[in-house]
Order: structure tokens, then C-alpha cells, then sequence
């Protein structure tokens, strides 16, 4: 693990210094929300701790920040769309099934996860990867629910496979 | 959408993925399929690295599946986000998958936001999840690795800089606090014992009633509490009970490399396979068992601990044993002619 040289300590502290409250302002316009906006401000400066290493390499710290930025508001937009569906669905169930919040935490954050990781992956592929994966049925089984062929839902599981492993590689390179 | 030329490892790997997850889970694999995908793997690093890649994706879906919660609450809000996402779909681009919700942040700091970067820093918590590990770079430089299971809560003021272990294992690096005028102790609490770090790098764990610690630079005064401070140097390895009591060690006569969780692996040397089985347990949801009548047969060997069945079964293949695995989250290692 690299260890940050003390230039890079001043370059995060007048980065933060001189960007902090123009980043914060720049994400009050796109959220409406100033404490949300407060804390994705926060986020982004904590990520980008992180990177001491890019740090030292970036002229356009503005056009940076709000890169960073924008994918904490894209990643704020679909957990907050998570927890509705979470809600929502909890409201339909009998009370002992009620979930504590820690676990609901862990719920929002492992279906968010799991929805930005098959973003973009085409409905059917969707739907048959998650009969296996969640619902644990046999290929047979997913070809009898969903009326197509055994090497069709052979097809769907490769490309929602190689879709994950594409969407991974996304990440990591970022 | 992610787009990129085709890589014949890839798609072999998709394939034998594919064919290994035709039956549901209660179903084991066929053997003879199972044994060709390993061969494959072995036969060169980038078919193992891409594997544990698809590996990787495929522990998201177990980590949800293994939530203690009905399946109902997870069933309904997908279906519902399937059905608005068809709706959508293509119209919002992929940003470059910068902030995947992967790995967790928990901000406990906010309040002192307006009071800079690094204080907003104190008062923060980092944790991973089962079979999750992290690691993070603190503002004053110091590097510090999560292992699985673990939470820690920082308190770094002017005086000190104090990480206490809630639970789990982590690994620290200290830094030379650059951004303080004067050099601040570095400190970890447990549950057993308070360190103290003299510029170093070393491993903390905190099991049920011990604090382990292993040193491999610098020095650790351990400070149990008794008005007694002990002196660790590289090397060693101490266990702390709750009475007090220091057991020391060399950490080359341990069973098991403490630090090799650092890259993912589990370094075992004559351990006993009851330890050993605990240990990968610490890194899986649900429920891994070791039978007591093959516990202490003795392993020596070093093990992925991203791909926790490739690990089992490589148990099954050096050892008199067999790995009964009623499902994905209820695994037992029992002897090769039980029934």
C-alpha cells in the first residue's frame, strides 16, 4: 500500500480549502437538499483520500470533484429508489415480518449493489438470472416459467454473467 | 453499457460457469464437470483470476440470499425495480461505474464537517461485512486493512490517535502524522488491551475473550490494564486473555500466517482442520461445520479465501474427507466413509 508523502496531505487539505463550498453549492442545485448535499460533498472529498496517488496528477480539480460527485448522486438515486421498493414492500407484509433498521440497511445496500450491477443487462437475461441466483431453480425449471427454450435460458445466464464481470471491470477501473 | 472485444478466457469461463449452476443448489455438481473446470483453472493464472472475478459478482447474489430477513422482502422490491428499470432502460447511461454501492462507509462524523476535512475524519466508523475486506488510508497518512467481519471506531484528536477494535481483525501501518505539528501517540483498544504503536506495522484480532497481536516492524507497547507494560518486537506473536495474561510467541512457530489475509489467503502450516474450517467459517455466510471425528487431522497449505468452495474442496481432495453441502449456506466436513 502507498503511503501518502506529506505533499499529498496539503494537496487533499487545499483542494479542500478552495473547492469544498463551490462542490457543496454544485450538488444543492442538482439534489434540492442541502444536508444531502453536505453529505456528498463529504463523500467525495473522502474518496478522494483515497487517490493520493491521482491526486498530484490533476488539472482540472473542479471537473474531477464533480465526476466523483456525480456517481455518489447516480449511486444516492438508486439506493434512495431501493429503499422505496423496500418500503413499499414492507408495507405489504404482515407485521412479524417487519425487519429491524440495521437489517434494512444491509437489505437497501446488497440490492443496490445487485441492481447497479445489472444495469443495462436486457429483461429476460434479467429475469433468468435472477430465478437462479436468488430464487435457486434449475435451468429446466426457469425454461417452464418463462416459456422458452432450455439453451435460451442457457444464453441468458451467459450474458448476465459476462454483464457482471463487464460491470466489475467498469468499477475497478474507475 | 460495458462493451469490450471478446476474450476467449472469459467465455470459457462463462461457459463452465454456466454449465456448473444448471441445477439448483441443493443438487451437487457432476463431478467429472467439476474436476475439468479445476483443471482448467490451474492450467493457467489468468484462468484463475478471471474465475474469481465471476466468483466476485456471484458473492453479491449470496450476500442478499443470506440476510436474515424472509425472501419476500428482497422478492418484491427486485421485481418491482425490474419492472421500472424495462421501463427505462437504455435511458440512463452508466457513469462509469464510479460509485457502485460496493463496500461500506458508514459516516458517523458529520457533525464537525464544517470544521475541515480531517477532524470531520474523528468519530468515524469503518466496518466490513462476512467475507468482505477494506482498506482505507487515514489522514495522517496511516493505512489500515479490514478484515472480514470487522468494525472499528477512529478517535483521532489533538492528543491522540485511538482505534478501537469493535470486533473482527485489522491489519495498520502507521503514518507519520504529517499534518500534525507534534507527533501523537497511536493507539488500539480492545476488549483485552490497549497498544500502543512506536512506528510499525502490525496485525490486531479480536476473538472471544483474546486480543491477538503480531508484529512485523517497529515496536507495540501492550498496556493490559495492570499497571504492567510489555514490549512486542517483530516476529512475535502475543495472545492477551481477559485476566491479563500474556502467552508469547514466535509468529513462525504459529499454525497460521497471520498476516496473509492481506492478500487473500489463508497460509496454514500442520493446523488442526477443526481451526482451520473455523477460519474459513469467518469468511462465508451461513453455517460451516467441522465433524469432531476428523478435526484434528492436520493441514498444511495455502487457500483462496475469495473462493471459499474451491478451498473446501481442495480439503476434500488432500484429506480423508468429504464436504456435505445440504446448501449453499449449510456445509459440513465430515469423514470420507461416514455416511
Amino acid at each position: 500500500m502507498p503511503v501518502p508523502r506529506p505533499a499529498d496531505a496539503q494537496h487533499i487539505d487545499s483542494l479542500y480549502r478552495e473547492h469544498h463550498g463551490w462542490l457543496q453549492q454544485w450538488l444543492r442545485r442538482k439534489l434540492g437538499s442541502s444536508s444531502d448535499a453536505a453529505d456528498l460533498a463529504q463523500d467525495t472529498f473522502l474518496r478522494v483520500l483515497g487517490k493520493p496517488q491521482v491526486l498530484a496528477e490533476v488539472r482540472e480539480p473542479r471537473a474531477w470533484l464533480t465526476r466523483i460527485a456525480q456517481g455518489l448522486v447516480v449511486d444516492k438515486v438508486r439506493r434512495d429508489e431501493v429503499e422505496r421498493a423496500c418500503l413499499e414492500a414492507i408495507a405489504h407484509l404482515p407485521a412479524p415480518e417487519v425487519i429491524s433498521p440495521e437489517a434494512r440497511m444491509l437489505l437497501v445496500e446488497a440490492l443496490a449493489t445487485i441492481d447497479a450491477m445489472l444495469e443495462g443487462l436486457g429483461a429476460k437475461p434479467r429475469e433468468a438470472f435472477l430465478m437462479s441466483r436468488l430464487d435457486d431453480l434449475g435451468y429446466a425449471e426457469i425454461a417452464r416459467r418463462m416459456g422458452v427454450s432450455l439453451s435460451s435460458v442457457e444464453k441468458y445466464m451467459a450474458a448476465a454473467i459476462r454483464h457482471c464481470y463487464l460491470m466489475r471491470q467498469a468499477w475497478q477501473a474507475s | 453499457m460495458p462493451s469490450a472485444l471478446p476474450d476467449p478466457v472469459l467465455e470459457q469461463a462463462i461457459a463452465w460457469l454456466v454449465q456448473l449452476r444448471a441445477q439448483p443448489s441443493g443438487v451437487a455438481p457432476d463431478p467429472a464437470l467439476q474436476a475439468r473446470i479445476d483443471a482448467w483453472r490451474a492450467a493457467d493464472g489468468r484462468h484463475e483470476s478471471v474465475w474469481s472475478e465471476l466468483m466476485a459478482s456471484e458473492a453479491q447474489f449470496q450476500r442478499l440470499v443470506a440476510l436474515p430477513v424472509a425472501p419476500a422482502q428482497w422478492q418484491q422490491p427486485l421485481s418491482a425495480l425490474n419492472r421500472s428499470r424495462s421501463r427505462r432502460q437504455s435511458r440512463r447511461r452508466w457513469l462509469g461505474g464510479v460509485a457502485l454501492g460496493l463496500g461500506s462507509v458508514a459516516l458517523a462524523g458529520l457533525a464537525a464537517r464544517q470544521a475541515g476535512l480531517f477532524d470531520s475524519l474523528d468519530g468515524q466508523r469503518y466496518a466490513t461485512g462476512t467475507g468482505d475486506q477494506r482498506r482505507v488510508t487515514l489522514g495522517d497518512g496511516t493505512q489500515l486493512a479490514l478484515n472480514t467481519a470487522t468494525a472499528v471506531q477512529l478517535q483521532f484528536d489533538a492528543d491522540q490517535r485511538l482505534i478501537t477494535l469493535e470486533r473482527g481483525e485489522i491489519f495498520i501501518d502507521t503514518g507519520r502524522d504529517a499534518i500534525s505539528p507534534r507527533h501523537r501517540p497511536f493507539l488500539v483498544q480492545t476488549a483485552q488491551a490497549r497498544l500502543q504503536a512506536l512506528g510499525t506495522r502490525f496485525a490486531v484480532r479480536q476473538q472471544a475473550g483474546v486480543t491477538r497481536l503480531s508484529l512485523l516492524e517497529g515496536r507495540v507497547a501492550v498496556d493490559t490494564g495492570q499497571g504492567t507494560r510489555t514490549v512486542i518486537v517483530p516476529g512475535e506473536t502475543v495472545e492477551i486473555d481477559a485476566g491479563g495474561n500474556l502467552r508469547r510467541q514466535a509468529t513462525a512457530a504459529a499454525a497460521m500466517d497471520p498476516t496473509a489475509w492481506l492478500d487473500g489467503t489463508l497460509v496454514t502450516r500442520d493446523m488442526r482442520l477443526g481451526d482451520v474450517v473455523a477460519e474459513m467459517a469467518r469468511y462465508r455466510h451461513g453455517w460451516l461445520y467441522c465433524e469432531d471425528g476428523v478435526a484434528s487431522l492436520k493441514v498444511s497449505g495455502v487457500f483462496q479465501l475469495r473462493d471459499g468452495e474451491a478451498a473446501l474442496e481442495s480439503l476434500a481432495q488432500a484429506l480423508p474427507v468429504r464436504i456435505e453441502q445440504r446448501t449453499r449456506f449449510w456445509v459440513r466436513v465430515t469423514a470420507l466413509n461416514s455416511r
